[in-house]
Order: C-alpha cells, then structure tokens, then sequence
C-alpha cells in the first residue's frame, strides 16, 4: 500500500508520562518519518548517509544502549490488555 | 542586584543547580526583577510570589486569558482601523480626481471658447472653426502637460523626502545603537541582577500588569541513581507543604510512597500506566500482588510467568508476569483473555501472530523497553528479539 511519509523533526520513539524518560535514536543521517498509519512509525536510516564506521543507537535513561544497523524499520509498542475496559492499548509508562 | 563583578559561567552554573531551601530574600528577588526591567527599559510592574507551581499555574492561566483576549480585541480594533483608512484614501483619490478633471475640464473649455470668442471676432467662420480647435488643443495639451509635471514633481519629491527620511532614521538608529553600545561596555552587565532570581526562582511570568514567581521547590534525590526519589515523603517540595511524589524517577500516588500497606486489588489492576503499576507492585512485594490476586501460574519460561489473576468480579484474566532486564524489577501487564501460555502472551504483546512467526528465516527484531523495531517490509519475523534491554 502506497503511502505519504512525512519527516518528522525529531527522532524520538517514544517518551515516558510518568518518567519523562524516552527512547531516542542518535546517529548521522537518521531520520524518523510518520508514514501515515496510526501507531506505526518507519526509522528511515539511509544506508548512503551513515558512514560505515558512524555509530547509530537507540538510548533510554534506564534501558542500555542498542546500536540499529542501517536500513528501516517500522516502530511498534507493545500493547497490553484492559480487562476492565476489555481493551488492547499500548503500553503507556 | 548589581555587581562590580560580572558573574562567571561557574556562579550562573551554582545559581542553577541550587537546591530550593524554603528560605527565599523576597525583596531581593524582587528588586531583581525590577533592575532587569530598567535594564530592558521596560516599565516596573508588582511582583507577587505564589508558593507552588499548581496553585501559580491556575493564576497564570486567568492572566493569560486576559492577554489573549485583550490581543484579540486590539486584533479587531487594528482591522477596522485600517479598513476605515482605506476606505477614506479611496474617497479622497476618487474625490482628488473628480476635482482635478472638472478643473482641467473646465479650463480648455473656457479657453477653447475665449479663443473662439477672438477668432471669431476677427476672422471668417470657416477660419475661427480652425483657430478655436487648434486652440483647445493646445490649452488641453498644455493642462495635460502642467498636470503631468505636477504630479511628476510630487512624486520626485514624495521619494527624495522618503529617501531623505529613512537615511535620516537609519542614521539616527545607528547613533543611537553606537550610543547604547558604548554606554553598555561601559557599564557593569545589567543582567547580572538575574543571577538572584536563577538561583531562588524556580519558574516565573511577567504579565502586563505583575510579575508572577514560584520559588525553587526541594528535591530530593537518590543518591546512588541521581533519579528524583524519596520513599518517606513529597520528593519534589514546595514551601506551601505541596509536592510531588516520586519513587526512582516515577511520578506516583501519595499513597505509592507513605502507605503501599493499603494498596489495594484494584488499585494495581485499574492503574493505567505501566510504570506506576510496576512501581506499584515494587512496593507491594510481587509475592503480596500474587496474594492479593489470587494468582495461579499457567506457565513459566525463563523469568517470565503467566498468570492467572482474579479481578474480584468472578473473572480470573491472564497478565503476564516479567521482569525488567534492565532494572531488574518484577511487573505484570494484561493480555487477551484467552492467551495461556508465556509465547502466546510474549507473540500477542509484540505484535506477533502466527501467521508471520518463522524463526528459522524470519527477519531479526530488537527490542528496547516498550520499543519494538523491525525490518520494513519484512513478512515474517523470529518469535524472539535478537536485541531486548
């Protein structure tokens, strides 16, 4: 399915409520674009613009660092479930 | 407050970072904010210290109405003025040109007719008809040239004296800068009186008509982590005796903190977000939470647990049971009711169904916290990431 990215001006993933805490992407050439679907974000790491020795990582106050390869990829959250609403939701912290 | 000293980077850095201590030298402060008023030539204003941010935050939006809607009626007032000034410009040309044509109108008809009147008297018909055309011609030619001269000097003159004037404001705003540029070398640094307010003021606005201060809250924090934390008290308090409660970087209940004793069932099943619920369960000891829910474990794999909990409405549901890697920390979160094993609650919270799980050509996933990322475009993925912080 076809779809219209659109660049967005920061490369976070996602950010705490309650912590303030976020999951973000650090490395030269990164971008992150909403590709218009509603809880999928697509990290667009240009292979041609990340030198072969830069180092890329996704950062959190509290989880270790993890070096991202160079490609895309689609962001998800994980979900949980509300049985008192009887509702799937993604995970808010 | 003024100083013979600049401030360095080092004091301005103190100033910062210092800790609220409840005892704040209001008049102080606020003769600092009066001086860097004076310094921006800006007029002096009262100054008014709220002692919490909740409490400042309910003034501050009233105040912020009344600007807004004080903006948006000088907004209207601007349009309609403007309006009514185009219109009346339209008038006056419409009215300036009516003028102007009825008198040039006027003149080569009264000099077409002088000029008839004369030849007429001194020659034959055939030739005064000659004479007076070529007259009006020339009377009408020569007021179309006069009018065009005319406004052709008004126009030399409207953009020599539009030149004249901008070079005169420019220059005159040249003079002034220089001016204010040499008496500011030569002065001490005026913004040096807002290392007083850096150092006491945690968050300030200036209205039109006040300025509006909080002061510095006390944080506590945890030592070994540096995370905003207190486990017997507000982490973040004001002098008002209000606050914040924050257990490891978490913003929590009062209830979190002083008496987790009382959490109840529901307490932990109904919160919403996951950190304070995994804090929650913290507090409470997960052995207690699987008392309290009656837990019966369904399945195990490695430090996850699926268990079935009872909501005390005759429902038992299953959550699954994990501990942060990271952290090293036990919390719970819900799945689809009719999930009974570890895989399917791991496959159901990430994303992943059947249909798309190959773990021997499936694309590699990594995973940071509540973060997934996956390959785009992929079409099937291995059930586990190959990255999990």
């Amino acid at each position: 399915m076809a779809t219209t990215r659109k660049k967005l001006p920061h490369t976070i993933l996602a950010e705490g409520e309650s912590t303030g805490h976020k999951h973000e992407v650090f490395g030269a050439g990164v971008s992150l674009y909403d590709d218009g679907r509603a809880d999928i974000l697509v990290l667009d790491v240009p292979v041609l613009d990340v030198p072969a020795n830069a180092e890329t990582e996704i950062r959190h106050q509290e989880h270790g660092a993890q070096p991202i390869a160079p490609g895309e990829y689609d962001r998800l959250i994980v979900r949980e479930y509300d049985h008192f609403r009887e509702e799937a939701r993604q995970v808010v912290d | 407050m003024a100083t013979s000293t600049p401030p360095t980077l080092h004091d301005w850095l103190e100033a910062i970072t210092a800790n609220g201590s409840g005892a704040v030298p209001w008049d102080e402060v606020d003769a600092a904010f009066q001086a860097h008023l004076d310094a921006l030539r800006l007029p002096r204003r009262p100054f008014r210290w709220i002692a919490d941010l909740e409490e400042a935050f309910y003034d501050i939006y009233h105040a912020a109405w009344g600007v807004a809607r004080d903006a948006a009626r000088d907004a209207a007032r601007d349009a309609a003025r403007d309006a009514a000034w185009g219109a009346a410009w339209d008038a006056a040309c419409d009215a300036a040109w009516d003028a102007a044509w009825d008198a040039a109108w006027g003149a080569a008809r009264g000099a077409a007719w002088d000029a008839v009147m004369d030849a007429a008297r001194d020659a034959a018909w055939g030739v005064a008809w000659g004479a007076a055309r070529g007259a009006a011609w020339g009377a009408t030619r020569d007021a179309a040239r006069d009018a065009a001269r005319g406004a052709a000097w008004d126009a030399v003159m409207g953009a020599a004296r539009d030149t004249a004037w901008g070079a005169a404001r420019g220059a005159a705003r040249g003079a002034a800068r220089g001016a204010a540029m040499g008496a500011a070398r030569g002065a001490a640094n005026p913004f040096a009186s807002f290392l007083v307010i850096a150092r006491h003021i945690h968050v300030f606005w200036i209205t039109p008509t006040e300025i509006i201060a909080v002061p510095k809250p006390h944080i506590h924090y945890d030592a070994a982590t540096g995370r905003v934390h207190r486990s017997d008290g507000l982490a973040i308090e004001y002098p008002s005796g209000n606050g914040y409660y924050f257990f490891e970087g978490v913003r929590v209940p009062e209830r979190v903190v002083l008496m987790p004793d009382q959490l109840l069932r529901d307490d932990i099943a109904r919160e919403r977000n996951a950190e304070v619920r995994r804090v929650m369960v913290q507090r409470v000891g997960i052995e207690r939470v699987c008392q309290l829910f009656e837990a019966e474990c369904v399945d195990t794999q490695e430090d996850y647990a699926l268990l079935l909990l009872d909501l005390g409405d005759g429902r038992k549901r299953p959550y699954l049971k994990m501990r942060n890697p990271s952290i090293g920390v036990y919390h719970i979160e819900g799945v689809a009711p009719n999930i009974r094993t570890v895989q399917a609650a791991l496959n159901w919270r990430n994303h992943l169904t059947a249909e798309i799980i190959d773990d021997d050509n499936g694309a590699a996933w990594q995973q940071q916290g509540d973060v997934i990322l996956r390959p785009h475009g992929a079409q099937t993925f291995r059930s586990r990431p190959t990255l999990l912080t």
